[in-house]
């Protein structure tokens, strides 16, 4: 699972998430910060994914650096550049493999997809996997 | 034939014989009047042809407008997809994201998101 960064333009919060979230990263902690973030999406602020970080134990002086760090803003810039060179124009988008899956996709096309790729890698699909 | 219409009869009769015998001028003015409503009767209807000729027109040249552009879009070649072609396969830049699992795991799944 590879986390790329799409905030989109009409969301105003999302880009200072996503710095949130790479910065935690910079730290190992991006999932963790990921999930705060997802579990308290009513409140997004800067005052938030401080008191998170502090939550993680992250070191403060360089997250709260990496929170408005240029480099740091253009590696999500990066992703963004690839969502624009694959087409991706909305959130969330998937690539199973390089197979695109547009949207909150159910679980079952999910399973499909996956399903599909091992078999066609000639791999076992792993008992009690969920059926396409 | 009642009694009125016979009176009514006699004051025509008296009517003309004042008038000496010489043309009147109401039936003269009615006339007139007659020919003037006819007129204007007729240059209405004129314009009124006119006009519906004119509308006649109109619709046609947009109706013809409206055929190339179906036939148009008809022709065209299907809109462009939105997004990425499910049927391809694509590499995705993976490099220095985060990412959860095995790192040799044989799927890899790439998501592009927000938070909000």
């Amino acid at each position: 699972m590879v986390w790329k960064n799409l905030p989109l333009s009409f969301h105003p919060n999302a880009m200072p998430a996503a710095m949130a979230a790479m910065a935690a990263n910079d730290q190992g902690k991006f999932w963790d910060m990921h999930d705060k973030i997802f579990a308290n999406q009513q409140k997004m602020s800067r005052d938030q994914y401080i008191a998170y970080a502090k939550d993680l134990k992250l070191d403060m002086a360089k997250f709260t650096k990496a929170l408005d760090d240029a480099a740091l803003k253009a590696r999500i810039e990066a992703d963004m550049a690839d969502a624009g060179k694959l087409g991706v124009s909305g959130t969330p988008g998937f690539f199973v493999n390089g197979k695109f899956l547009s949207g909150a996709k159910p679980f079952g096309e999910f399973a499909t997809a996956i399903n599909a790729e091992l078999k066609r890698l000639n791999l076992p699909i792993p008992p009690g996997a969920p059926a396409s | 034939m009642s009694k009125k219409n016979r009176e009514r009869r006699d004051g025509e009769a008296g009517d003309d014989a004042k008038g000496g015998g010489g043309l009147n001028w109401l039936p003269m003015l009615l006339a007139a009047g007659a020919l003037v409503l006819g007129f204007v009767a007729w240059t209405d209807a004129k314009q009124v042809k006119t006009d519906t000729l004119k509308r006649l027109v109109d619709m046609d040249t947009k109706l013809i407008a409206l055929q190339t552009q179906v036939a148009n879009s008809a022709n065209a070649k299907p809109a462009p997809q939105q997004g990425p072609d499910p049927n391809k396969v694509y590499t995705v830049r993976t490099d220095g994201s985060p990412t959860k699992g095995s790192p040799t795991a044989p799927i890899v799944i790439a998501e592009f998101s927000d938070f909000q």
